[in-house]
């Protein structure tokens, strides 16, 4: 059990650190287009520099038409489309069968030309899921970038909640209360799974799967359980009116205002927990060094618009977390050994 | 009242000539979409969202408004003239509406529904400004418990549509919920009754199911009919006009209490958080059925069937604007594309925005208001040219109406999958309807059970693997007691028969 | 003709019962029933409505006896394998010429239009499908093998 906790830590340390090198990406190695990388130039005659992609550019979206992964991969094609970053024209698919396994095994078994124009939209949520389905690992992929980050906060009920702090929680469970937290599958049962299991307190606490953070809000607001999990982006309207309270922050330091009340779990000394949930971008295992290059350096260009600051990451509360090719690998990898780790 | 007041403000702001020509177009285009099978107003909606993109934000959103309501309206075509639903809401308009058609009175069929749509809707508005963020509320009571009763109530009223035989409506019922159990199960994240298939993790598609099950079936069995029936098209043809098309008085009369009725049930129904349109306009649908009491018996082509049916469902779709204004929470899938289209505006609906931005919420009700009536309008005028449709002779239909399932169930989802599951539905309706046996029981709980499903554990899990919710909450044993006066009451009647005749 | 046989209301009793005894069996052995802390588990809900489907079906395979067959018509049948030509032929040719292949076959060779009104029905459906779904709405239908490998 302790062993588990360690490993678990350890590796989100890694991912702590390298989110904490990709946030300032010295310009050198990210603008650079990958010309002064040897072995691509042997197979290709042409300079990697000139890698444009071929026709018309698919981006899948492994969740429905409206949803967080969407409105993310929309505003990176308008933003790229509208300030002439990439001239191909982008068509957006929405391939939601198989709770997203269609979309990403598509993108996998994508080769040649079609493979260096295939994009999939990637999160900690899709991986968790992609995981828990089967079949799929990171293996099949090739991380491109990771663009901005997000991290969890627990919460009650301002008006009816029992509990005034996390640690009068933590103090009821401890005298045999039952704690009832509502949260999302995969990212958030996650992160779920890892605080409970610091906690020592499997027995005593019990996670109901909400559809989405929206039904999570719903049901706190309502009562009907103890503690709701939540990103900032669904939950600030709530914390403004004050119809509830952040009592734990899912996070290595404090949120920002309105969320800054909340301690971190390692104030508390459960130690660090977190998961960050990062959004990006993922190729084919079969997409071309230039092509991966290419399209990092298309994402970078994008997180440098004040469109994508402004209307993008200040409206979803969104930190921006842009990394290159070798720290969003690392970072992928690294997330993929934690959520199996939680797992068991 | 303030909220008259506001709510005049509202109107303002609605009737400039821009946003009225905003409106226009949106219903307009909504209501196209909406009549594309396998469209419906989900997709509509989310397909149509980037039109208003254009536009200042006012403006965007009351075409969006307009887009959203309009697309209600568009959905009882597809329904009421080839019998495919577009989505789930239209399932019971399509069992009184196709009937009518195939009576040769495509228009009173349209007019009841569009009429209806238009009176619930209205109901649902009123509603809205008075005693919207009090409603919802009030519907956050709606915990696990409480909605699994709900479901209870509305899956055993089922029962009250299949008539004939029980045991098959039990039958189907039964496999409707085996149906919607494949894929994940979101309660404990495992994956069920996938047998090994990539395509049923997430389980099955309910639209392509539907155009399937109903509208494939349906042409299935088109291919029977003898096609040199040039007499019988023609006697159709000259029924066909306008003034052929208008309700009668009494005709209207037989719709306006249903109308009420389900208006109100489809209201409160809307404005509790996941139930959605669906349960709304089932439940008029069922309560109508219990207590109609005119000439055609419900499911023969009886006009307040259709009026109840549609009454609710936009009744529902104006209800569900409760929750997502005063609390931030979508009642269904369409109105959480809306949520998102808000945001892209810059808004964030929850517990302030009524304070916070009263000219722009005002203005979206007022505009609802509105759009209400534009779309009621354009439905009427496109009634005598659309009910032309219906002159085309069966062996065009056959292959066309063939075409626009394939076409509909592939853009659902984008995947060659829906189209497989609209195919084997379509097969299966067919036996299912040369054998007697019906059909809509098996959507209807395919569509509802997992609401009921996942709300029982939810609340198992709560209570600890006990039952306390379920006896410890008033409104669940409210709701309860409902369930078992449904149960009981067919029991007791029998019981009370049998002893009369025995005395007798 | 005798009232008691074995007739295609029987068979759909025995795909129903087929059906409850996979649904059951999964549930039980696979998914689990009940846990102590949360109570029912993936298994429950199927199992126990697969039992009363299992019962409801045996009750009505035994009604089934005398009733009367229902028989499919050859019409019909035409159709499903029209449908399933559509399927394997998009694959090669692509959703949308697979349709207008089959919409123009099915209107000259099972309905025996003059070609004329053949023209002037696809003109329309083209219309339609092609000019709301394809390009208005974006729908992305598969291209099939031809015309990838001819456009990319």
């Amino acid at each position: 059990m302790k062993k588990k906790i360690l490993s678990v830590l350890a590796s989100l340390l890694i991912v702590a650190s390298l989110a904490a090198c990709g946030g300032s990406p010295t310009p050198a190695d990210s603008s650079q287009p990958a010309g002064g990388e040897p072995k691509d130039a042997a197979a290709q005659p042409q300079q990697t520099e000139a890698f444009t992609p071929k026709g018309n550019i698919d981006f899948l979206v492994s969740s429905k038409a409206g949803g967080g992964s969407d409105i993310f991969t929309r505003s990176i094609t308008d933003i790229a489309s509208k300030k002439g970053i990439v001239t191909n024209a982008f068509v957006v698919n929405n391939k939601q069968d198989g709770n997203g396994q269609i979309a990403r095994r598509d993108v996998k078994d994508a080769k040649g030309d079609a493979a260096d124009s295939t994009l999939l939209c990637f999160s900690t949520g899709d991986l968790s899921s992609m995981l828990s389905n089967g079949g799929l690992t990171m293996a099949d992929f090739r991380p491109i970038a990771v663009m901005a980050a997000d991290k969890h906060l627990l919460f009650t009920n301002a008006k009816s909640s029992k509990y005034a702090s996390f640690e009068e929680v933590v103090e009821a469970a401890k005298a045999g209360e039952q704690i009832i937290v509502g949260g999302t599958s995969s990212d958030e049962r996650n992160v779920y799974d890892m605080l409970v299991q610091s906690l020592g307190l499997e027995e005593n606490f019990s996670y109901i799967v909400f559809g989405s953070s929206s039904e999570t809000m719903t049901a706190l607001l309502g009562g009907h359980v103890d503690l709701g999990m939540s990103k900032p982006a669904a939950s600030k309207e709530y914390v403004l009116s004050g119809d509830i309270n952040p009592v734990l922050a899912l996070s290595s330091e404090r949120f920002s205002a309105p969320f800054d009340a909340a301690p971190t779990a390692n104030e508390l000394g459960y130690g660090v927990i977190e998961l960050p949930v990062w959004r990006g971008v993922i190729g084919s295992v079969n997409m071309s060094d230039e092509a991966v290059n290419y399209w990092n350096d298309v994402c970078r260009q994008v997180t440098e618009t004040d469109e994508w600051k402004t209307d993008y990451l200040e409206k979803n509360l969104l930190v921006n977390n842009y990394m290159n090719v070798e720290d969003s690998t690392a970072t992928m990898l690294a997330a993929e050994q934690s959520i199996l780790n939680a797992a068991g | 009242m303030e909220s008259l007041q506001l709510l005049f403000n509202g109107f303002a702001v609605a009737l400039s000539v821009q946003n009225i020509g905003a409106a226009l177009l949106g219903a307009v285009l909504g209501l196209v979409v909406g009549a594309m099978p396998g469209i419906g107003s989900l997709a509509g909606c989310a397909l149509l969202l980037p039109i208003t993109f254009g536009f200042n934000p006012t403006t965007a959103i009351i075409m969006l408004g307009a887009i959203y309501y309009s697309n209600m309206y568009g959905g009882a075509f597809s329904a009421i003239l080839i019998n495919i639903p577009g989505d789930a809401p239209a399932i019971m308009t399509a069992m009184d509406g196709y009937p009518l058609t195939r009576q040769g009175r495509p228009g009173q069929a349209l007019m009841a529904a569009n009429l209806a749509s238009c009176i619930g809707g209205t109901i649902g508005m009123v509603i809205l400004v008075f005693l919207g963020p009090a409603l919802a509320s009030f519907g956050l009571n709606f915990g696990p418990s409480e909605m699994s009763m709900m479901m209870l109530v509305a899956m055993t009223s089922i029962s009250w549509l299949v008539g004939e035989s029980p045991l098959l409506g039990i039958i189907c019922t039964c496999l409707g919920i085996l149906l919607s159990t494949m894929g994940i199960d979101i309660v404990s994240g495992t994956i069920r009754y996938d047998f090994g298939n990539m395509y049923l993790l997430s389980g099955i598609n309910f639209i392509p199911l539907v155009i399937g099950f109903i509208g494939m079936a349906q042409v299935l069995e088109l291919t029977e009919d003898p096609r040199n029936s040039a007499d019988v098209d023609e006697s159709l043809g000259k029924k066909l006009t306008l003034r052929n098309s208008l309700l009668s008085k009494q005709e209207f009369k037989r719709i306006l209490r249903p109308s009420i009725r389900s208006g109100l049930l489809g209201t409160f129904v809307g404005f509790l958080p996941g139930a959605g349109a669906t349960a709304g306009s089932f439940l008029s649908y069922a309560l109508e059925k219990k207590s109609n009491k005119s000439k055609v018996p419900l499911g023969e082509g009886a006009v307040e069937g259709i009026a109840a049916s549609e009454a609710a469902n936009n009744a529902a779709a104006a209800g569900a604007f409760g929750p997502l204004l005063s609390l931030g929470i979508p009642g269904s899938g369409t109105t959480a594309v809306l949520l998102g289209g808000l945001m892209m505006w810059g808004l964030n609906p929850g517990p302030m925005l009524f304070s916070s931005e009263p000219e722009f919420t005002w203005g979206l009700i007022a505009s609802l208001f509105v759009s209400n009536l534009i779309a009621l309008a354009i439905a009427l005028c496109i009634i005598p040219w659309i009910i032309k449709l219906l002159k085309v002779p069966v062996g065009i239909m056959i292959p066309s109406i063939v075409v626009v399932c394939f076409v509909g169930s592939f853009s659902t989802s984008n995947s060659m999958f829906g189209v497989v599951v609209m195919m084997i539905g379509g097969v299966l309706g067919y036996i299912f309807k040369k054998n007697e046996i019906p059909v809509s029981p098996l959507l209807l709980s395919f569509v509802l059970s997992s609401t009921l499903e996942t709300n029982i554990r939810r609340a198992f899990i709560a209570s600890q693997g006990g039952l306390r919710l379920f006896y410890t909450r008033p409104i669940t044993l409210v709701l309860l007691g409902i369930f078992l006066f449904i149960v009981c009451t067919p029991m007791v009647k029998a019981i009370l028969k049998k002893s009369k005749s025995s005395k007798s | 003709m005798s009232n008691k046989r074995f007739n295609s209301k029987s068979v759909i009793a025995l795909a129903f019962i087929l059906i409850a005894v996979v649904w059951v069996y999964l549930g039980v052995t696979k998914y689990g029933l009940w846990d102590q802390k949360e109570g029912p588990m993936s298994g429950f809900f199927p199992a126990i409505v697969g039992g009363v489907l299992l019962v409801a079906s045996l009750i009505y395979f035994f009604r089934s006896f005398s009733l009367e067959s229902a028989k499919i018509e050859k019409n019909a049948i035409q159709l499903i394998i029209g449908m399933l030509a559509i399927l394997g032929v998009s694959y090669i040719i692509g959703f949308l010429p697979a349709l207008l292949v089959f919409y123009i076959f099915w209107l000259r060779v099972m309905e025996k239009m003059p070609w004329r009104s053949i023209a002037v029905a696809a003109a329309v459906m083209i219309v339609i499908v092609y000019g709301t779904f394809s390009l208005w709405l974006r729908v992305p239908f598969p291209k099939g093998l031809l015309f990838e490998s001819i456009f990319g």
